[in-house]
Order: C-alpha cells, then structure tokens, then sequence
C-alpha cells in the first residue's frame, strides 16, 4: 500500500477549490448556524421567554437608522461618485484617492474626533453642535460621511468598466449634463444598489458610533449579553436568530445587483478615456467635491488638535499602547494572508466555474452581510469550549473572526481578477503540456500577483479597523488597538486617547498610499 | 453646393506617435465615402476627429461653413455637429429600451415627448423593429441590434452619418441585406456618409468614392474607375485584387 495518492488530471481544479472552499466554510459558516443548534441544546428559559416587543422594536429602530445612512451616502455618494468618475474636476485623482482614507479607518475614531471638534467642550463646539451629536442625527450625518465613499468606489469602478463607447454615442447627440444624468447614471444603477447595500450592511453593524453617541441599536443589546454585566449568551443566541432572514435577503439582493447589465466590450473602457468637460461648472463643482472631502477629514484634525493640547508624553502613549498595536498588526496580517489564500483558490473556481465554487463565494457573502452580532454569537458558541480552549483564548478567534467577515474581500477581488485574464493562456500551458497545478502556479498566479498583493492589503486594513466584531469576542489581553481605545475612551486622558487614535490613522494611511500606488498601477489613464 | 464636412491640413497626434498626417478631403450633402485601410491606420482617429471627440494638433475641420476644430479645441461640442454614428460594437444603452434608445437623442434636442416618440417609432417601424420598442437590446438578435444602431443614429435625421465597420461581425447574407437597407435610408435622408470599412467588396455596395489611408496619411481618394486606372500603392492594388 505504498502508492501515493493520485488525482486525476480533470479533479485537480475541483479538488482545490473544494478544499479551500470547505474550509472557508468551516470558518464561516459554522458560526453563522451555530446558534440554531446552541438553541435546540439549551431550548430552556431563554428560548421560552423569546423576544420582547421593546426590542423588536429596537430592531425596526435600527433598520430605519441603517437605510437613513444609506440615503444620505447615496445623496453625497451619487453626484461625487459621477463627477470624480467621469468629470474633468480639478485635482480628480489626489481627490478620489483622498476621500477613500476615511472608509479605511475605524468609524468610532472619527466620530471622536468629531467629539473633540463639536462636542460641548469641543474646540467648535456648543450645547446645540453637542445635542445634535448624541444622538441619531449625529449618528446618521458621521455614518453617512464615512461610508459615501463606498458609493463612489462602486460608481467608479463601474463606470470605468463601461465600454467608451456608450459615452461617445450619447455624447453626439446629448450635452455633458445629460449624458452623466441621462445614460452613465442608468447605467451603473446596479453598481449603485450595490453600494447602498454594502452601506447599509456596515451600517447595521457599527457598534462604536452608536454606542459612543449613545444611540439605541440592536446589535448592542446583543453585545451587551456577551460582553457586559447583563452576560447571557443563550439569550443574545435568541436575539441573532431574527438577523438570519435579513441576511439572506441581502445576500441575495447582492447576487442580483452583482450582475448588472451586459455591456459589448469590444471598444476601449472609459478608465482610458478623457473625462466629459463640465464648462462653466468646472470650478464650482471643483470646489464642492474638495470641501467635502475636507469635511471627511476634519475629525483628524480634531485627534490632532487633541493630542497636541499637552498631556501625552511618548511614555504615556507607548504605557497606553501596551501590546494592542503589535496584536492589531500580527492578527491583521495573519488574517489577511489566510483571506488571500482562500480568496484565490475559491476566486480562480468562480472565474473559471468550478462547480460548488459560486456557493464558497455565497458562503463568504453571507458572513460579511451578516451583522457581527450574529456572527460574534455563533463564533463563541462554537469555539468556547473546553477542547478548543487553545483557540477562544489566544488570537486565533480573532483571526477567525476577521477571516469569517472579510473573506469575501479575497474571493471577489481574485475572481474578478481572473475572470478578466483570458483563459487562451491556461489552455496554451495545458496545449505545451503543462498540468493543472503547474499551469495555476506558474501561470495564474504569477498573472495575479498584483491583485493579491492589493487584495492582501485590503483585508489587512479591514481587519485593522475593525471594531465591531473584534469588540464582541476578543480574549483578554490580546485587544487589538481599535477595541483598547474603545474601552479606553471612557475614562482616559483625552490626548492620550487622540494619540492612540492618530497612531491608528498614521499606519492606516501608510497602507492607503501603498493601495492607491497599486491601483494606479492596474488602472494607468491614457490621457 | 458647400461640403457638410471638410477636413483642412489635419493633423492628429497621441504624444510623440502621430496618428493622421496632413488630411485633407470634404463631403457634399449626399455623398457616401468608404474609408478604407490596414488596421491601425488610423480610419477610427479620422472619425472621433469629425465628430470633436478629439481635437486636431493642426488644421481645421468645418461643419458646413462653420469652423467647428482647430488647433486651439473644439468650438462645436459634438451634440451640435448634425452627426450620427453608428459604432463597431453598436454602443446601444442596454438599460433603455429600443423606443427609449431612438428617444434620448430627440429629448436632448428638446423635442416634445408625444413628437419624439412618434418620430422613433417611425423609424423604428422603417427598419421592421416597430413591434420590438419596448424590449431591451439584450433580447435582439445581433442584426436587429444593427437595425437598432442605424435607427438611432438616422432618427435626429443628422447631415452625416459616419458608420466604422458596424457588419464585421455579420454573415454574408444579413450585411447584404443591411447594406441594401442602409443606402435605401441614407438616400431618403440625404444624408452624408463615411464609412470605415478595410474590405472593398463591401464598400462598393453603399459608397460612391473610396478613400484609401496608410499609417495615418491619405493615400488616394476617388471613384473605382480612377482607382482601377491609377492605383496609388500596394495596398490599393491588393484591394482591387480582392474584387477580381
């Protein structure tokens, strides 16, 4: 019996992707079931109480706060995202570059630092400016400043795809203004959908803005079962389950709006064209875009004129910072490359339509649409338990967590990636006798590095800002930096506080910079 | 009578590669020119020329009497040159229907709702789609979307209609048809017509001179008789061949 283990050359596709697949699965999915089996195990009084009607109608309360965010990204994220896209605006891509950088950092910092700027004893701050904070108008306006971009990138993305000529034939019978309102807006409606649901899914999630606002949201009251004097997990299992259904109804919506329309793809895309000339509206609309972009970035200011007012020596930062950033930065990495290997094997089966990959992807959607809350209670269930110990105490939770929620990251970037390389290339290394693993290794993957580099980096930001899961089930003393702020904030010294909260920005707009010069690098402009 | 557009001394460069060298042909009301060439000579160049998509490096391009590019820019946006096109890959808005598709230009130009869409509708009906308006172009076969992207681009009735090589992609039969079709309409309309095109055989069926460019510069312009005559290189010489 001393053969080796031979596949035959026509399973070896099905075999990678199936194992990747499958353990994507395991990391993802496992948790979001969970709770309807810790439920049948413990069906005692935390079943049979069920839910109250304060918080169902809690549960409303927070829809209805998530779609007002959405509506106003989309209001802030439609006309910038066009004009950025498509419109000769001055400065257009330090401006598309720059306004990204928000979306990447933790939204519970910059809601600090719109604390320190218009909070009552803000440096422009008042009773009124401090009222409107706490509660679910600062709430819903910081949100949806934070989140726009995501419509914008979507936008972007979309338009940039489009082929040029769609643009050109409108532009011979049409002005700029109809062109942009009339043909590029329709359009991209699907990738505008798919904006909007991405917003409304981070938005359901947040925890930290909510909370620090001291706005009611459901997802908190399941944090608080978890993680505060009120701990009853069988009870916080009962409170995920009625974020089942949502889940799957906007895992697929995504799956709808992801299609979009069928675009001929013979002549040039729009990211290699000159943008549409706006005229005399030029400069005005110049002028808006880079104020609200300045906007975005006015809660830094507010960190930084925090953490310069005194009182945060380097020793105190780095007494304060303990071990929270190496943990942020070791997990962050240690997740990001588990979500790039995963996201390739899986990414390359949905390009290339390997059966049972486009269900991996499904899973992986399912885990970011889902709120964390749910995910946090199903993760714990799972993994807190004697046997598996060595997991829920050390890093590995949070890793898995971070691997659960943002893998997706991994798996759409590379299938669209390899969706897009033609695939003559694996069939000539097949024709000059290569088999599957030598032509994937040598030939797809090489192909690939640049958007496995970019996508590393993406997860690895994702993973570094977030809050909202890690918060839910991070074991002690392995917090990462957003949660050692978070729990910090209450009652820390405010410079020190704004310092942390900086050290997190400065790292974050290092890994910006390197994502931007990828992007530039896969997306270089004729003109 | 005055040209619809004439190409004066044009020039055209993308950075240090120049595209289109010292042009010069003009178009009366009427007239169909085949604009033949090698791939990459720069028919396509020509064409986003004409219609101020691209400004000259030199030269000047009219508009009837207008002068509507030069060196400076474009004076005439290309909403307001009077041209159609009908592009390679179609370029038909696939989230508008086909009445919608033939509309959108009409509105532009202000046209009152119930007009234009009689107006769509008749030109949808003169290329037999009339019964097809409300669908999408996803749900046509590929010579309805032809049908479709000839409509469009006649319904604004434009002065010149510029066509780059809209049939590669068609069998015999239905780009026979579709020629036939096309000189039909474009003779009704009056309209002008330049159209790309790198086979002669083709050409012959709509147009009435021919135009031959080289890497970027016009080799030879006239009837078939003149060209038949004096061919003017190797590349002419090789297109004639085709016919024989």
């Amino acid at each position: 019996m001393g053969g080796t283990l031979k596949i035959p050359q026509q399973w070896r596709p099905w075999t990678m992707v199936a194992a990747a697949g499958c353990l994507f699965a395991g990391i993802a999915l496992a948790p979001l079931l969970w709770p309807f089996f810790g439920l049948l195990d413990t069906a005692g009084p935390a079943a049979a109480s069920g839910i109250e009607a304060s918080q169902w109608a809690l549960l409303l309360r927070s829809l209805g706060l998530s779609l007002a965010v959405v509506i106003g990204a989309l209001l802030l994220g439609i006309p910038a995202g066009l004009l950025l896209a498509r419109g000769d605006i001055i400065g257009r891509q330090a401006l598309w570059a720059i306004q990204v950088l928000p979306l990447f950092l933790p939204p519970f910092l910059l809601a600090l630092g719109w604390f320190y700027l218009f909070g009552r004893r803000g440096v422009l701050g008042n009773d009124l400016s401090a009222n409107l904070l706490f509660g679910p108008v600062g709430h819903i306006a910081v949100l949806s400043l934070i989140f726009s971009p995501v419509v914008v990138v979507s936008i972007s993305l979309s338009l940039w795809r489009l082929p040029s000529s769609l643009e050109m034939a409108a532009r011979t019978v049409a002005s700029t203004r109809r062109v942009l309102l009339g043909i590029l807006l329709p359009a991209v409606g699907p990738a505008i959908g798919l904006g909007a649901l991405v917003v409304f899914v981070l938005a359901f999630s947040e925890l930290g803005v909510p909370m620090f606002f001291g706005v009611d949201v459901y997802p908190a009251v399941v944090f608080s079962m978890l993680g505060g004097v009120d701990y009853d997990p069988a009870r916080a299992s009962m409170l995920a389950l009625p974020l089942f259904p949502l889940i799957v109804f906007l895992a697929l919506l995504e799956r709808r709006l992801g299609k979009g329309w069928v675009f001929a793809s013979q002549t040039t895309p729009l990211a290699e064209c000159a943008p549409l000339h706006l005229g005399a509206w030029r400069t005005g609309l110049s002028l808006l875009l880079w104020l609200w972009v300045l906007a975005s970035l006015l809660p830094i200011a507010g960190l930084l004129s925090k953490a310069l007012a005194g009182g945060a020596s380097g020793q105190g930062v780095q007494a304060w910072l303990g071990d929270s950033l190496a943990n942020s930065m070791t997990g962050a990495a240690v997740a990001a490359t588990i979500i790039v290997v995963i996201g390739t094997l899986v990414g390359y089966g949905v390009a290339r339509r390997i059966p049972g990959a486009r269900l991996f992807e499904g899973v992986g959607l399912l885990a970011f649409v889902a709120p964390t809350a749910l995910l946090a209670v199903g993760l714990i269930a799972l993994w807190n338990r004697p046997l598996t110990q060595w997991v829920y105490a050390g890093p590995g939770i949070i890793i898995l967590g971070y691997v659960a929620r943002y893998g997706i990251i991994g798996v759409r970037s590379l299938a669209m990636a390899v969706s897009q390389s033609p695939v003559s290339l694996e069939q000539a290394a097949a024709s000059s006798g290569a088999g599957f693993f030598r032509s994937f290794f040598c030939i797809v993957l090489p192909l690939q590095a640049r958007v496995m580099a970019a996508s590393w980096l993406l997860a690895f930001v994702f993973c570094l800002r977030d809050l909202e899961s890690a918060v839910l089930y991070y074991p002690p003393g392995r917090e990462p930096l957003t949660v050692r702020i978070f729990t910090l904030e209450a009652n820390g010294p405010e410079p020190l506080i704004a310092s942390l909260a900086l050290i997190q920005v400065m790292l974050t707009a290092c890994i910006w910079v390197a994502l931007f010069w990828l992007f530039q690098q896969s997306h270089r402009r004729r003109y | 009578m005055n040209p619809v557009i004439r190409f004066d001394k044009v020039q055209y460069a993308y950075g240090k590669h120049t595209a289109i060298r010292s042009l010069s042909f003009s178009l009366h009301p009427g007239e169909r020119l085949a604009l033949l060439g090698p791939s990459g000579c720069g028919k396509t160049t020509v064409l986003h020329l004409a219609l101020g998509f691209l400004p000259p490096s030199e030269g000047n391009i009219y508009i009837g009497d207008a002068l509507a590019s030069d060196q400076g820019g474009i004076i005439v946006p290309p909403q307001q040159r009077g041209i159609g096109m009908v592009f390679q890959d179609l370029a038909l808005w696939p989230h508008l229907s086909l009445l919608a598709n033939l509309t959108f230009g009409l509105a532009a130009r202000g046209i009152p709702k119930a007009q234009r869409e009689e107006r769509a509708m008749a030109m949808l009906a003169r290329v037999s789609l009339a019964d097809k308006a409300t669908r999408f172009p996803d749900a046509l076969s590929g010579g309805e979307r032809q049908r479709v992207a000839i409509a469009r681009a006649l319904v604004l009735q434009p002065r010149v209609v510029l066509l780059d090589e809209p049939m590669s992609n068609l069998d015999i039969d239905l780009k026979r048809d579709l020629m036939d079709l096309c000189r039909q309409l474009f003779t009704e309309n009056h309209s002008a017509v330049i159209y790309v095109t790198h086979d002669l055989r083709e050409a012959l069926r709509l147009c009435d001179r021919f135009a031959v460019m080289e890497a970027g510069r016009l080799i030879q312009l006239g009837t078939l008789e003149e060209f038949r005559s004096d061919p003017a290189s190797g590349f002419v010489n090789s297109l004639l061949r085709e016919l024989d």
